[in-house]
């Protein structure tokens, strides 16, 4: 079970994209020269996906061997936890709660973050103590009986890429047109599937 | 940039000894410099574009060298074998290379951090696996060799006997838990396999088969060491049981290391039983092991029964939980 | 609670026509200069010929094979057939034959190449006659005194798959008797785990790819009696996963190459039945590349001629084929035993065992030149 990456990001009707304002990641997993790569298209589904997820909403979306776990709050922020495929989901947006709580409470008042505009400005050391604790999700479940707070009735959504993007859209195009990816991550996603 | 320059330029950077290797995407698209290999904070890097010529290259390159000495034999089938780790042909060509050239004390460590480098890209083919077998066999024989010879028919003179088997003993211990502590590097490699690629039918394979291999020297081996190699295996055999219930913990779908725990399980069941064999007359009953068998064997029933209950949608633990209760029936 | 959103995908047709040109053209494509593929398989080319043979030989006739794979004489583009070619493997030292041309003789091409010759109707020919009594010495040499195991090569590795390599060759060049058969089942016995499964080696994980190799090698040392069929056939069953695909390990990804691994000894078992049948070949159609034919291992990955080959094999042993290319006649099938068209195995005369699952089962047509053997109930009485 391994998360590989935590995100918070701020959406909203008025911006164009959503702005991930801290990002916390564990690339250990992956080939050196491949990590820049890899971090590149976490923050780029993150972005695609909370854009594509409708306030109150918790989605997990499975995408080559890993979960994106999806949630926005009603105010618009929202926050992705990165997983693979063994990860529990209930644990995921257990945390998703934890930390978007816990950033709201850092930048200090309840709206502060919504003046948020540079991605990755906000430094909120916190994201990467869940993500390593969170890496054994036994640890993180005596914090699940206290809390309750995603009890058993709670939807998550479990989805695939081609249930999340509109009617027509493929993710290949997304990736070609994204400005958030060098060249040599879309080079890179292009092949993984060619020679893994 | 033609082959001869390309596994010059490979082999060059091979012998600075980088301790990871990865086949990526190394450069954008414009970036025109015609380098396929770099090297960064010792991570050896090949640029997964070139591989269609170097694969085609280095393979013309072995035709030529197998023809020639050993070394261009070694040096041109480490460029191949980084891009087809499982050509058995060129596998073979470095044993008879290897076996052919003067062993020196680290000839057989050195193709080891060959192997340990390959593998840290290349994890599934299964000649590699077995060339690291035959390597280790002959790391082994080589250990052995050092052993002193057996001891003279008795004489006359006791103080002079004396001095012989402490000499003996000493040597002989010392070889024995070098030989365990290789067998350990072994399993934190395939631990480390493992972990980058999940669920590794033959890394998970051959840290077993370092458990059995150590398992059957005990049966073999007359030597007075033995009772050392047998403290050294039970300590290890408890370790891996430790670590494998961990790794299950996280690793809740991996069949692999469930059937490892299995495995750990019927040796120590094992290694119990023959301790109290009578007519394995070097081989005195010992009744730490056999505690220490008994506490592992509880203890795999309420390990395997908190798994499952942690986690009941995953099938591999329900099968732990099978394995642990059958090795406990047999036991 | 989680919901799990439907994805709606029709089941695709068997792109018969796609997979013979993509079969046809798979040699001109690997020996590109610039084909990756071609150069990182070029020592396991011998064995991409026999899947890609076998693959085509049950979609097209024998004829039609031969002409368009160049099997006994040249054709377009290609100086030499394939034949020719397989000879010039012979690798003198050893006594088998290599990957391709040049490589040390070991017993996984060696099989290849006498399937190959055997799908030529080549065995009879003078030039292999010639090299056929070394042929069968190095495959019996390869059997260990110790334990009945097998080594794939002269540096002493052991796995159960060269038990099978050894044991059909043998059993196609009629030379059965030049090892302990006894011995070579036995082996195989000692690699059974508690699930019923087998794995590479002794004490080795189970692995439905190894399981084939050993139940295959029982069917030919005639020693199915040995099996637990019905444990060793709920293991079996259990690798379909939710897709309809089969896993080779428990929570593992389903991968089409299963299908011919596990449909082949649920086959020679006679358990077929145990697995559902048209969600497996759902899966199977939807792995096709529905552009430049071939199978890939799973929906939307690149296709190979290895799980073309599994792919198709699949099929036919779920009986799909024949319902999928009806005009494709005189229609040939696989053969779960050895791995190659039903007629070849037939005409040869190679001899197996086969079970049914209860008394009174029929025996497929396919099967019918085995030995019969019904297993005894022990989990469903
Ligand atoms: C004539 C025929 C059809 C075969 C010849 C005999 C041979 C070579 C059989 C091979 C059987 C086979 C596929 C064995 C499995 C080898 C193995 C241990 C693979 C490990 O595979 P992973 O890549 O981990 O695959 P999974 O992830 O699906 O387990």
């Amino acid at each position: 079970m391994k998360v590989v990456g935590l995100a918070i990001v701020r959406t909203g009707q008025e911006l164009n994209e959503p702005i991930p304002m801290s990002v916390a990641t564990d690339l250990s997993s992956f080939g050196f020269f491949q990590r820049q790569s890899v971090k590149e298209m976490l923050m780029f589904l993150t972005k695609t996906f909370t854009k594509r997820t409708e306030p109150g909403q918790r989605q997990s979306i499975t995408h080559e061997g890993y979960v994106v776990h999806c949630y926005v709050r009603s105010d618009g922020l929202g926050g992705t936890v990165t997983t693979d495929l063994e990860y529990p989901a209930r644990v995921a947006f257990v945390l998703i709660g934890q930390m978007l709580e816990d950033f709201v409470a850092h930048v200090g008042g309840d709206d502060k973050w919504k003046t948020v505009t540079q991605p990755e400005s906000i430094t909120f050391p916190k994201l990467d103590e869940y993500l390593q604790k969170y890496q054994d999700p036994a640890e993180a479940d005596k914090v699940t009986k206290i809390q309750k707070d995603l009890d058993e009735t709670t939807q998550i959504l479990h989805k695939t890429i081609d249930s999340v993007l509109e009617r027509g859209v493929k993710l290949d195009n997304l990736v070609e047109r994204s400005n958030d990816l060098s060249a040599q991550s879309k080079m890179f996603y292009k092949q993984a599937k060619k020679t893994n | 940039m033609n082959a001869l320059n390309a596994l010059d330029q490979l082999w060059e950077l091979l012998c600075l000894n980088p301790k990871e290797f990865d086949i990526a995407i190394l450069r954008s698209p414009d970036d025109n410099t015609k380098n396929p290999f770099v090297l960064q904070e010792g991570h050896l890097g090949l640029h997964a574009g070139d591989l269609p010529w170097l694969a085609r290259d280095f393979r013309t390159a072995y035709r030529t060298a197998r023809l020639q000495d050993c070394d261009s034999v070694l040096k041109v089938t480490s460029c191949l074998l980084l891009v087809c780790p499982d050509h058995a042909t060129a596998w073979a060509d470095r044993k008879r290379a290897l076996l052919s050239v003067q062993c020196h004390e680290d000839l057989w460590t050195r193709e080891l951090d060959f192997v340990n480098l390959l593998m840290t890209r290349h994890t599934k083919a299964p000649t590699s696996w077995f060339h690291r077998k035959f390597v280790l066999q002959q790391r082994i024989l080589q250990l052995l060799s050092a052993l002193p010879p057996p001891p003279p028919p008795n004489d006359d003179h006791d103080d002079q006997e004396n001095t012989f088997s402490t000499t003996c003993t000493t040597t002989t211990t010392c070889i024995y838990s070098n030989m365990v502590q290789l067998a350990r590097d072994e399993i934190q490699i395939c631990a480390r396999i493992a972990d980058r690629y999940p669920k590794n039918y033959y890394a998970w394979t051959h840290r077993s088969q370092m458990l059995q291999k150590i398992h059957h020297m005990l049966q073999d081996d007359s030597t007075s060491g033995t009772r050392t190699l047998a403290d050294h295996y039970t300590q290890l055999l408890q370790d891996q049981w430790q670590s494998t219930t961990r790794w299950l913990q996280s690793h809740v779908s991996d069949h692999s290391a469930a059937h490892y725990g299995g495995m750990v399980l019927q040796l120590l069941r094992r290694q119990q039983l023959q301790q109290h064999n009578p007519q394995d007359h070097h081989q005195v009953p010992d009744n730490d092991t056999t505690q220490l068998v008994h506490a592992m064997m509880i203890s795999s029933i309420t390990v395997a029964q908190q798994l499952v209950e942690r986690h009941p949608s995953h099938e591999v633990l329900w099968i732990f939980r099978r394995i642990c209760n059958h090795e406990f029936l047999c036991y | 609670v989680s919901l799990q959103v439907p994805t709606t995908t029709d089941v695709p047709p068997f792109f018969a026509g796609l997979h013979t040109s993509y079969i046809a053209g798979l040699a001109e494509k690997l020996d590109a200069k610039t084909s990756y593929e071609g150069a990182v398989t070029e020592h396991l080319r011998m064995s991409g010929v026999y899947w890609s043979l076998t693959a085509l030989s049950l979609l097209k006739s024998p004829e039609e094979v031969d002409v368009i794979m160049g099997l006994t004489a040249p054709t377009a583009g290609r100086p030499i057939s394939i034949v020719d070619w397989v000879l010039q493997c012979y690798d003198n030292r050893s006594g088998g034959f290599g990957g391709n041309i040049g490589h040390d003789g070991h017993l996984l091409y060696t099989l290849s190449a006498i399937q190959i010759l055997a799908l030529a109707d080549r065995l009879q020919d003078e030039r292999f006659l010639n090299l056929k009594e070394s042929v069968i010495d190095f495959v019996a040499a390869r059997q260990q005194p110790t334990d009945g195991s097998f080594t794939g090569d002269e540096w002493g590795e052991i796995d159960t798959r060269f038990t099978y390599c050894a044991l059909s060759s043998l059993s196609i060049l009629k030379a059965l008797d030049r090892v302990n058969v006894t011995q070579a089942a036995d082996f195989i016995l000692s690699c059974r785990n508690f699930d019923g499964g087998f794995g590479c080696t002794i004490g080795a994980e189970s692995h439905a790819g190894q399981v084939f190799t050993c139940v295959g090698a029982l069917s030919i040392a005639k020693s199915l009696h040995k099996l637990d069929a019905d444990l060793l056939g709920w293991w079996l069953a259990e690798r379909q996963c939710d897709s309809g695909g089969l896993n080779g390990r428990p929570e593992k990804q389903a991968d089409v190459c299963y299908s011919w691994w596990i449909l082949s000894v649920l086959s020679i078992t006679g358990r077929v039945s145990w697995i559902n049948r048209d969600k497996l070949a759902t899966f199977i159609l939807k792995c096709q590349d529905d552009e430049d034919g071939g199978i890939a291992d799973r929906p939307d990955d690149m296709a190979d001629i290895f799980h073309t080959f599994f792919g198709i094999s699949g099929l036919s042993l779920l009986g799909h084929l024949h319902a999928a290319i009806p005009e494709c006649a005189p229609f040939r099938q696989i053969d779960p035993v050895y791995a190659l068209p039903t007629d070849v195995v037939q005409k040869l005369g190679l001899q197996g065992q086969i079970m049914v699952a209860q008394e009174g089962d029929s025996v497929e047509e396919r099967l019918q030149q085995y030995d019969t053997l019904t297993s005894q109930h022990k989990l469903f009485q």
